[in-house]
């Protein structure tokens, strides 16, 4: 895993780091406005306050994106709420630049037919760039359910490519 | 051959997240570069009041005390040997401290200081200007203290993130004392100096 820098300018981090960070605040979020909210506050607390502390920074920041997201969903009292609603309708075709190759779209618009659980842990690695250790951290599940999850979400994804291939 | 698992992962991996809006950016900007600006501004502004503050903390902390020092115009004559009076004087100068705190100075001890007004009474200090021959009493012949100069420092950041302006206070004393026979002079005298930490922080 490539470790963020956090010395220097916050612009050239936040130029490279901040798509991948906006993927993570996204999926926590049920609205790209609210993801940009999110990804603003946790940023700003993260450079601020966090970026020196001792551990993995890449972590630390992830960590403050979901305390940003949950505070979000906490101060307007609509948690259940939110997780049916993005559970429901997440169109993670939106979440990605578009893409020439249809294969990849359908791989972006399948990213939103997996369980939350599951996409969960596909968005904490492949864009938290986390080692299952801190998926488990970060979800409070051992690094074997976060493992078992990640399986089953490649194999989820395998099949509905398949499917979309085939129909 | 890469299984197909391996081929998922790497097309998710091609796959680009948007990046944020540039208002996101714009509004990190005005958090993240409003702070040191902020923070020059408020040093700026504490600089300028660092040497006002400075003095008028040196007058409340080191008052002049020109009038404690011109009744020594009273000049008493103390006793105490000529040759026991210059050791005395080179070592309450070599003792005299540097750095210490902002404790008000007492009216200078008489060159004797060490030996009689510590360890004996009036009575026996008496005794002993008694004992003493003229030619051998030294009177207070002056006494003077330069101006409290001020060195004002470039600020510093302390351990804690604060920054903090260190300010040197320095003056000197000094004592001169008359042989009443010989007329020699002894000169007593004594550098002061403090550090002083005036904070800038604000927030």
């Amino acid at each position: 895993m490539t470790e963020p820098r956090v010395s220097g300018d916050w612009r050239a981090w936040f130029a490279e780091h901040g798509p991948r960070l906006r993927m993570i605040a996204r999926q926590w979020t049920r609205s790209e406005a609210d993801a940009d909210d999110v990804l603003q506050e946790a940023f700003i607390r993260f450079w601020k306050h966090q970026r020196h502390l001792p551990g993995d920074p890449n972590a630390l920041v992830v960590t403050s994106i979901r305390r940003a997201a949950l505070d979000l969903i906490r101060s307007s009292d609509r948690r259940t709420v939110r997780e049916k609603a993005v559970a429901a309708d997440a169109d993670t075709v939106g979440w990605f630049e578009p893409e020439s190759d249809p294969r990849l779209n359908a791989l972006a618009e399948s990213l939103g037919r997996l369980p939350e659980e599951q996409r969960e842990v596909v968005v904490l690695k492949t864009w938290g760039e986390l080692t299952f250790d801190q998926i488990g951290e970060q979800l409070a599940i051992s690094p074997n359910t976060a493992a078992s999850r990640w399986r089953y979400a490649m194999e989820a994804l395998r099949r509905l490519i398949s499917a979309r291939s085939h129909a | 051959m890469p299984e197909p698992q391996d081929d998922i992962e790497i097309a998710l991996s091609a796959l680009r997240p948007r990046a944020p809006g540039p208002e996101v950016a714009q509004a990190v900007a005005a958090s993240l570069d409003s702070r040191p600006q902020e923070r020059g501004k408020v040093i700026l502004w504490f600089s300028g009041l660092t040497a006002a503050a400075s003095l008028a903390l040196a007058f409340l902390v080191l008052p002049e005390e020109e009038a404690s020092i011109a009744p020594l115009a009273v000049t008493s004559e103390l006793p105490i040997r000529a040759d026991n009076s210059v050791a005395a004087a080179k070592v309450v100068a070599d003792a005299a401290p540097v750095g210490r705190s902002f404790a008000r100075s007492a009216p200078p001890p008489a060159p004797q200081a060490a030996s009689a007004a510590g360890s004996l009474g009036a009575g026996a200090s008496a005794k002993a200007m008694a004992a003493v021959p003229p030619e051998a009493r030294y009177r207070l012949a002056g006494a003077s203290r330069s101006p409290t100069s001020l060195e004002l420092l470039e600020p510093v950041r302390l351990r804690d993130g604060t920054y903090v302006r260190p300010v040197r206070l320095r003056r000197e004393h000094s004592t001169q004392w008359e042989a009443a026979g010989s007329g020699a002079r002894l000169v007593r005298y004594r550098p002061e100096e403090s550090t002083l930490l005036l904070p800038l922080e604000t927030y």
